[in-house]
């Protein structure tokens, strides 16, 4: 082929200029061009036109790509997936199938029937409540009482969330409590009044504090905080409310045992079976694995105000790990990991959190007061930062979206 | 008291991979160092905005952190992850959701100069900033399909077969694609010195 022969396609000859010809092709497209000016001009124009495009690309400054990088980082650490995973799901999420499991599954029919007979309850409550019936007890302090202390509390961040994004908090908001309405349950923002967010936040503060002592001292105590906030109740409320506090609290400090028992048996640690008693007052020590992470990264055994940020955010993929793999042999190691990783999301979530990240970091707070067991110091330390995130959040007029 | 983060600039692609893989999970970071500038100006050319390319390479490095196990051992990490610019800068422009193109005047990602300052390098030659102006117009003119080959061939240096890969054609259609991507910017170029003969 030369110059006087037809002109090659023009798939090939660009193919030739990228050098993804075979060289049997290459060799002759290249005898072509070498003779044919046409054809070496339209490859200098190409080729002179990409390399002004490519130069002329708006590439920003570096400080937008160590942004990019850090936003990046951020987004992979808070998506909560491994490679080769999908992202990891909610403990929480995991938790309530766990006990899903472990409940005894009910045919169809008989799911069919309990709801038929709750469908009936809820008529014939809503009958007598318009005929002026005096309730003792409403009808939903069976699903309370079913559901432990654990579900009013998700039921009230719930609402408080909800009530952030809409953004409702005004006094108008709050619902009057008529005689014949029902008792209003302990935790409840919808029978106490939707529109008190704040006052529900030291509600809880208050507790939190309460249940910062020593269990055999709060287990009998009343929620002080809940009735103080709600003196314009009735008398009759709030003998209903006493009681199921003392009902929750008895159920809360079970469950707690049960769950630190159940966790600890898991992590095939030496010690107690959940069944056996345990030494009221006895610590456990940190397993080797925490210890040796923590010491890699400078923290100390129970985060206090002195770790920095940075130190947090470093740590937590590892510790992560650790608790994903089973590093945490005890409760008390799991109860420090949850404490951290609830920093680590309270410091990316920043001043603004997003309802996902105040469910988050509450849930890894009360899990590592729940699991803190005899540990006081982590119990204190878990109970006021989940006590000073909840102020922080009453303080805050408004939710944010979430960022970017 | 705070660890300094590991220099990891020495390892390679496959190191990074094995390291991420196995855990260390900031060892990504230096994976996304790597390769963010190409990753961006990829992603920046398909969308044809800042703000665009800004979510689709951020998305991309999610996406390619929980696929980073199906990673070939002793690949370029890059070309790896440029295809998933790609895919995810098409996806991006296909949902509907994209914002309208930059225009050559408008500020920069920072807020900073507009383009058509940026692309300028101060030391270089009138003529020369004229004509990368007039190769971003014509650009700006083409199709869809004709920016995305382009923009993969030219700013993400694609091999034929990796194009094909990343958008699922065969390699013949790369070819005639490419070709006639090629053509329409030289026919743009054209039209544009006959209408504004003076901007060069």
């Amino acid at each position: 082929m030369n110059a006087n022969q037809p002109h090659p396609l023009r798939e090939e000859l660009f193919a030739y200029r990228d050098g993804e010809l075979k060289p049997d092709r290459r060799v002759v497209i290249e005898a072509h061009v070498l003779g044919c000016h046409a054809c070496r001009e339209l490859i200098d124009d190409v080729s002179r036109m990409e390399a002004d495009l490519g130069a002329g690309a708006p590439a920003p400054k570096e400080a937008y790509f160590e942004r990019l990088s850090e936003h990046v980082m951020t987004k992979v650490l808070a998506a909560d997936t491994a490679p080769g995973h999908e992202r990891r799901r909610p403990a929480a999420e995991v938790e309530w199938e766990e006990k899903q499991a472990l409940k005894p599954k009910l045919p169809w029919f008989a799911l069919a029937s309990t709801m038929s007979a709750a469908a009936a309850v809820i008529v014939v409550g809503v009958l007598l409540v318009r005929e002026g019936a005096v309730w003792r007890r409403p009808p939903s302090v069976a699903v309370l009482e079913r559901s432990a202390p654990d579900a009013a509390r998700s039921r009230s961040d719930a609402d408080s969330a909800r009530r952030r994004v809409r953004g409702i908090g005004g006094k108008d908001e709050n619902r009057a409590v008529s005689p014949t309405a029902p008792v209003p349950l302990p935790n409840s923002k919808v029978a106490v009044g939707a529109g008190e967010r704040k006052a529900d936040v030291r509600s809880e503060t208050d507790k939190l504090k309460k249940s910062n002592e020593p269990v055999a001292s709060g287990s009998a105590t009343a929620p002080e905080g809940g009735v103080q906030e709600k003196e314009e109740v009735v008398p009759q409320q709030q003998a209903g409310e006493e009681a199921l506090n003392k009902e929750s609290a008895a159920r809360d400090k079970s469950l707690s045992s049960r769950e630190s028992g159940d966790l600890a048996a898991r992590a095939a640690a030496p010690q107690a079976s959940p069944g056996l008693s345990r030494a009221e007052n006895a610590v456990e020590p940190m397993g080797a694995a925490l210890k040796s992470l923590l010491d890699r990264y400078g923290l100390p055994p129970v985060w206090g105000p002195g770790v920095s940020d940075d130190q947090v955010l470093q740590a937590e993929p590892a510790l992560r790990n650790l608790y994903r793999v089973g590093g945490a042999v005890t409760a008390p190691d799991s109860a420090r990991v949850r404490l951290y990783l609830a920093e680590a999301s309270r410091v990316r979530a920043g001043a603004t959190p997003d309802s996902a990240a105040v469910d988050e970091i509450a849930h890894h707070y009360r899990r590592a007061i729940r699991l803190a067991g005899n540990d006081a110091e982590i119990r204190r330390v878990a109970v006021e930062r989940l006590a000073d995130f909840l102020t922080e959040l009453g303080d805050e007029p408004a939710l944010h979206s979430p960022q970017r | 008291m705070t660890p300094p983060r590991p220099d990891r600039s020495d390892l390679t692609d496959d190191e990074l991979v094995r390291l991420v893989c196995g855990g260390e999970t900031d060892a990504f970071a230096e994976i996304v160092r790597r390769t963010r500038r190409s990753a961006y100006l990829l992603a920046r050319r398909i969308t044809r905005n800042h703000e665009d390319a800004d979510d689709v390479v951020q998305d991309s490095y999610v996406k390619a952190f929980r696929a980073l196990d199906r990673f070939t051992p002793g690949a370029a990490i890059a070309p790896w992850l440029l295809t998933i610019v790609a895919r995810t800068a098409l996806s991006s422009l296909r949902s509907g959701k994209r914002r309208a193109a930059s225009a050559l005047d408008d500020p920069g990602p920072d807020g900073g100069a507009p383009l058509s300052e940026r692309i300028a390098d101060p030391a270089s030659d009138p003529e020369i900033l004229a004509r990368r102006l007039e190769v971003e117009r014509a650009f700006a003119r083409l199709s869809e399909e004709h920016r995305v080959i382009l923009a993969m061939r030219v700013d993400g240096d694609f091999s034929y077969a990796s194009i094909a890969e990343a958008l699922e054609i065969p390699i013949g259609t790369v070819m005639s694609r490419l070709a006639r991507a090629r053509e329409a910017l030289v026919e743009q170029m054209g039209k544009l010195r006959k209408v504004v003969p003076d901007e060069r």
